[in-house]
């Protein structure tokens, strides 16, 4: 099947080839003004499709051409796979998916920054000099109005794509919502003292204090400090002479924390010791919650 | 008489356009129908959800195999039904392609909407993560160390995640969703170039849809539910291009199909070893077929039906070949050194399978909670496409039918799905093995494409038309539940109750806890944990894990009941590894997948001695810095038992 040329008057079909330029270069620029100006979400999902499709629609234009397709019959293949809709469309989203794949490419190969900005901006530059390339380098090629799959039953069938989509996301919607949602309730306990993350350990003079700084996490539960019962031992045996400072609880995305510490006498004997830290905690509303055990470290008695 | 496939298929485009003469009442029957396929999807994505919640809830096996089979059925078998039908037009097959490919990845999507579960997504997320947080490309990844090699995905999910402003899984699923329609979109249009028919193309885009690897593996956050869809439009470009008319056509459509090679290049190693390998395959028969018709030309004085133009797959390969030489050379060196045990290792095990009588391979569907039936149907899969390619050959003879290089080429392509089924006993082999079939499945698709369309209309024949479709409709449920079955296992496939030793059952909220609390603590650090709560550590705390081996048993600190080795304990200080995280569940059961630390690890099927982890509590070489009810983290301090290895 051969391209036809237009049968309107070349000055008329150019003009309007420019006007549908000046309009796609305006809503990519308004899609990357979106994008750049961190735009809230909802605008965005708008933003994505017009920086994929637009740009992909340009760059099939500039490589297969423009389509005339006033002369085929849109429930077959035509024989000319550059004249099939289908694939045009499917091509279009191909490419608007492998453009932005090369402009991070390309942003890491010239070194520069991959970020929201750098990307919406190339993907978006790149997508106006396709636009404008594609309408100057196949002017004049355009027929009459596109039709076939996905283009001429369009009007026809727009309402019936939004309800199919619209039935399909609300089933989507109500297969997660009936997932079982149990909160895993758990607790965790760690040290906040960055020298117990050390190889060393605490270090002390014998008989002098040593303060253990602690955080419990409870996930899904609300700690309650006055629940809440610490236990030390140095090389296995308690300690009764212990400070305990619990802090307040407060709040977290997850639950609460509690941070505490314990000050006790490091031992008379200088060498290492093995310091335990057992927690067990309880609720403000009195229900069992899995306890975190116990924590150890080593303290260094130095002279 | 021999006839080639295109004459016939010409009365099948005839036929085609002869149905759509009376577009309008076609078009009345298409809208009255619609409503009724898409509320069925509707109903069984539904039906797939209420599975996955018994199966979360801890339901037997019986009851939510069949709810979700119920559910995936229901949603199928209408778009099914009319994609194979005789009658319809090609504008009702498309939109039937892009409602079964919406269907095919409901329940993937289903089984983690929220977050990474599965082995490879831990590792792309947090590549992805990375890469946004260092904003730059090629960032080590600690799970999948060659995943820094291939930043396609990445890449594509950073573009997704600034022009979106969703959060990076979210932008990750569009990027697979799309690319997931799109393929099925191509193996359509391969399907109706080469067999020069909309039902053909619609029937092969239906039996790949139902490889094995397509509802969950390659629906899945990773690099090669991309790359296999990259794959398979480079195939179907390829084969446009040869048989365009029009130069600049054919050269437009070359360009796009090297281009889009070059993306599957950047993306996946294997998908392009699988290009490669179609792209020969294909070049190579449409080379012996053109010989052989330039000889019966010479002799019957006969012009060959519609030639393809060859070059056009030969300017693919050379270009792909290139690339991935050129990449592997510039970019991704490591990748040889990835790829080459899995081919060495599996042939040799396949060797000693058959020499040991089966004793050194695998127990397939071992441990397995599969319903008999679907383990039935799993093996009845690949008997089933056995009997159609024997189908398909009888039909060939019988009829004289003379394929197309690049069709007979693919079909060849096809055929090492068999060829790979043995390797599946071998254990290097298994995922090798199961990960070809994604690729090779395209050639299967035609092969059976080519037998729905073209067996014979006589009454006399077998089959006769009366029983046609129900026939495609009973072989296509067989295909779907036998290959999903084959596919990925139980715990892959269904939300559960917390079963230790499995990628996506281990996981758990205190892991993820753990991993960002040391992550806060002490940054990146070096960790020695076992396989499955290392991806947690791994994909939230971005901790980089020990990968044990027998050069590197880290597994001693735990599958041991003394003090690590002071060789052992030199390579863990001086490589920095200053941590290790226990989950004392491992203590409790075996793991699912038979072992801890990989298949190195030394107590392979057995749950780990408890004494091993409770002494860890008292040795002076480690301290317990955060604790949970399940997890502990030790400070390692190895110095004195490394320096007596050093001074020995």
């Amino acid at each position: 099947m051969s391209m036809q040329t237009s049968r309107t008057p070349r000055g008329t079909a150019r003009r309007r080839e420019w006007r549908h330029c000046l309009a796609a270069c305006a809503i990519l620029l308004c899609a990357t003004g979106l994008v750049v100006a961190h735009a809230p979400a909802a605008s965005w999902l708008v933003a994505l499709p017009t920086l994929v499709m637009v740009p992909g629609h340009a760059a099939v234009r500039l490589v297969y051409g423009a389509r005339d397709a006033t002369t085929q019959d849109p429930a077959t293949a035509p024989a000319e796979p550059s004249a099939d809709p289908a694939l045009r469309a499917l091509l279009t989203v191909l490419a608007g998916v492998l453009l932005p794949l090369a402009v991070v490419l390309g942003l890491n190969l010239a070194g520069m920054s991959i970020t929201t900005s750098s990307v919406a901006c190339v993907v978006g530059a790149t997508g106006l000099a396709l636009v404008c390339a594609a309408t100057v380098w196949s002017a004049g090629e355009t027929g009459g109005t596109p039709s076939g799959p996905f283009v001429s039953s369009r009007r026809k069938s727009a309402l019936g794509i939004v309800g199919a989509a619209a039935a399909l996301i609300a089933a989507l919607g109500l297969a997660v919502a009936i997932q079982p949602s149990a909160t895993q309730r758990y607790t965790t306990l760690g040290f906040l003292d960055a020298n117990a993350f050390t190889a060393k350990g605490y270090s002390a003079a014998p008989l002098a204090p040593v303060r253990v700084n602690w955080i419990v996490n409870g996930f899904g539960c609300d700690i309650a400090a006055d629940m809440t019962t610490v236990q030390v031992q140095v090389d296995g045996t308690a300690i009764d002479d212990v400070l305990v400072d619990l802090g307040t609880v407060t709040s977290t995305p997850t639950g609460s924390a509690l941070t505490g510490s314990a000050t006790f006498p490091a031992a008379s004997q200088t060498g290492r010791h093995s310091v335990r830290i057992t927690i067990l905690t309880g609720t403000r509303d009195g229900s069992a919650v899995p306890q975190p055990g116990f924590i150890t470290t080593t303290l260094e008695v130095r002279p | 008489m021999t006839t080639t496939a295109e004459p016939a298929i010409v009365a099948d485009q005839v036929s085609t356009r002869t149905s759509a003469a009376a577009p309008q009442a076609d078009g009345q029957r298409w809208w009255w129908r619609w409503p009724a396929t898409v509320a069925a999807a509707s109903a069984g994505t539904v039906i797939i959800g209420l599975s996955y919640r018994l199966s979360a809830q801890g339901y037997s096996a019986q009851v939510y195999y069949i709810v979700f089979w119920l559910g995936l059925l229901t949603a199928m078998l209408p778009v099914v039904a009319r994609l194979v039908a005789p009658t319809g037009t090609r504008v009702s097959r498309l939109w039937g392609v892009l409602l079964f490919a919406v269907i095919t990845a409901i329940p993937k999507y289903l089984r983690n909407p929220t977050g990474p579960s599965y082995h490879d997504e831990y590792a792309h997320w947090r590549e992805a993560i990375d890469v946004l947080g260092a904003g730059h490309l090629f960032v080590p990844n600690t799970t999948i160390p060659i995943v820094e090699y291939f930043p396609g995905t990445s890449a594509l999910t950073l573009a997704s995640h600034a022009l979106s402003g969703l959060d990076i899984w979210s932008s990750g699923l569009i990027v697979v969703f799309t690319m997931h329609v799109l393929g099925l979109f191509a193996v359509y249009l391969l399907g109706e170039s080469l067999l020069s028919s909309a039902r053909a193309g619609a029937i092969a885009a239906l039996v790949y849809g139902v490889n094995p690897s397509s509802i969950y593996f390659d629906t899945q956050y990773a690099y090669e539910s991309i790359a296999i869809n990259l794959f398979l439009w480079t195939l179907a470009l390829t084969a446009l291009a040869a048989t365009a008319e029009r130069t600049r056509t054919r050269r437009a459509l070359s360009c796009s199909a090297v281009l889009v090679a070059a993306g599957c290049v950047v993306t996946h190693h294997l998908s392009t070893v699988f290009l490669i390998a179609a792209l020969i395959t294909v070049a190579m028969t449409g080379a012996v077929r053109q010989r052989s018709d330039r000889r019966r030309e010479r002799r019957d004085g006969a012009d060959a039906v519609g030639r393809q133009r060859l070059s056009v797959w030969w300017t693919t390969l050379c270009a792909t070949v290139s690339l991935a030489i050129a990449w592997v050379a510039l970019c991704a060196r490591p990748t040889l050194d990835y790829l080459s045990p899995y081919f060495g290792s599996s042939v040799r095990q396949l060797g000693s399978v058959a020499e040991t009588k089966g004793h050194a391979g695998r127990e397939l569907l071992a441990t397995s909670v599969q319903p008999e039936w679907e383990r039935l149907l799993t093996a009845a899969a690949p008997a089933a496409v056995l009997g159609l390619a024997v189908a398909a050959f009888l039909l060939v003879r019988r009829h004289q039918i003379r394929f197309q290089g690049p069709t007979l080429g693919l079909m060849a392509f096809g055929l090492a799905y068999f060829i790979s089924l043995p390797f599946v006993l071998a254990p290097s082999g298994a995922e090798g093995a199961r990960r070809s079939w994604g690729f090779t499945y395209v050639g299967i698709a035609l092969i059976i494409a080519f037998v729905a369309t073209r067996w014979p209309e006589s009454q006399r024949a077998p089959f006769s038309r009366r029983w046609r479709q129900p026939l495609i409709l009973l072989v296509f449920v067989v295909l779907l539940i036998g290959n999903v079955g084959g596919g990925l296992n139980d715990p892959y496939r269904f939300p559960g109750p917390f079963r230790w030793g499995t990628d996506t059952n281990s996981a758990s909220a205190e892991a993820r806890s753990v991993a960002e609390q040391l992550d806060g603590n002490v940054g990146r650090a070096w960790v020695v944990s076992d396989a499955y709560t290392a991806l947690q550590l791994a994909a939230y705390g971005g901790l980089v894990i020990a990968a044990p081996s027998p050069g590197f048993p880290a597994w001693e600190l735990t599958q041991s009941d003394t003090d690590p080795r002071p060789e052992l304990a030199q390579m863990l200080t001086t490589s920095h590894y200053d941590y290790l995280v226990v989950d004392i569940r491992m203590a409790e059961q075996p793991a699912f997948n038979g072992h801890n630390f990989g298949q190195g690890d030394p107590l392979l099927g057995m749950a780990t001695p408890m004494a091993n982890l409770t002494r860890l509590d008292s040795v002076p070489w480690a301290s317990r810095v955060i604790s949970t009810e399940h997890l502990r983290v030790y400070r390692l301090k190895l110095d004195s038992l490394a320096s007596r290895g050093a001074r020995g």
